[in-house]
């Protein structure tokens, strides 16, 4: 994570005729920060399609009882590309937020508050919510007797939200 | 941070009018908080689908009611247009259309596909 620990340390110790840029060099990078560039554009990359196609088949499909959704969501095909959405939007997202973060929240222990709590929200919520599709799916198409991996409480992402 | 020789490090945006291009930027990280808080809807309805038919039922009848139809609205919109305005970021780190005249037109461009796909979309749902 890219907060400013020594910067700021050192800011404590510095009044004054210092210009930004004397303060911030020769500190050295904090390391991860092309790492979390690039795998922003990648994930924005793989959601140009990911996203055009979740949003058209979700409303193609809006209206349709509950049989004909559910068969179209047990296709290997919808279950891959919809696994990979929620995956690959939950990290675009933890990305964008924890850039956002970081540019407005000027009170460290605000920030640092808030970039581990969207890292956690976040990726819990999407290790959840595949787990939960994952038992779900395999209930579907196996049916009720069957050797679906079983999860620690598969209730616990619908009453998050219902 | 506290900036030590009180210089402005951004404009004044009280003062400061923002070019288009200034206001899509904004746009674009304001949408993008929207989308990480609205795709918890999407992600909802997914659930609900695998949760059963009850649970399926009840989630449509949330997502359908009036309300639930402006916030998807709202959601198909923020959605189209971060997409645009992603693609058009996209452009720029490959060196492409960084001059004044080719950035406002694809601001343009983008408000444009916006609001097209967000039609488009609806008019299918």
């Amino acid at each position: 994570m890219d907060y400013c620990l020594i910067p700021c340390l050192r800011n404590l110790h510095d009044m004054s005729i210092l210009t930004p840029f004397k303060r911030a060099s020769g500190l050295g990078s904090t390391s991860d920060g092309v790492k979390h560039w690039w795998m922003q554009r990648m994930t924005a990359v793989a959601l140009v399609p990911l996203s055009l196609w979740v949003a058209f088949a979700i409303a193609s499909h809006a209206g349709e009882d509950y049989t004909t959704v559910a068969a179209w969501f047990a296709q290997p095909f919808t279950t891959t590309m919809l696994i990979l959405f929620v995956f690959t939007a939950f990290l675009h997202a933890s990305q964008g937020l924890t850039v956002v973060i970081e540019d407005y929240v000027h009170h460290d222990g605000v920030k640092v508050t808030a970039l581990v709590g969207v890292k956690l929200v976040l990726v819990l919520l999407d290790q959840q919510r595949l787990e939960h599709f994952t038992y779900r799916i395999c209930r579907l198409i196996e049916g009720a007797n069957n050797q679906c991996p079983t999860i620690k409480s598969n209730t616990i992402p619908m009453t998050w939200l219902s | 941070m506290k900036n030590a020789s009180n210089r402005p490090l951004s404009p004044h945006l009280q003062i400061y009018k923002l070019p288009l291009t200034g206001i899509l930027s904004i746009t674009h990280r304001a949408t993008g908080v929207v989308l990480a808080i609205g795709t918890l809807l999407v992600t909802y309805w997914l659930a609900a689908i695998a949760g059963g038919e009850e649970s399926f039922n009840s989630a449509n009848a949330i997502l359908g009611s009036w309300f639930g139809k402006l916030v998807l609205f709202g959601w198909t919109w923020a959605l189209f247009y971060h997409l645009s305005n992603g693609v058009r970021h996209l452009l720029w780190d490959i060196g492409f259309g960084f001059d004044i005249p080719t950035a406002n037109l694809t601001s343009k461009i983008v408000v444009g596909a916006s609001f097209v796909l967000t039609i488009l979309l609806w008019i299918i749902a």
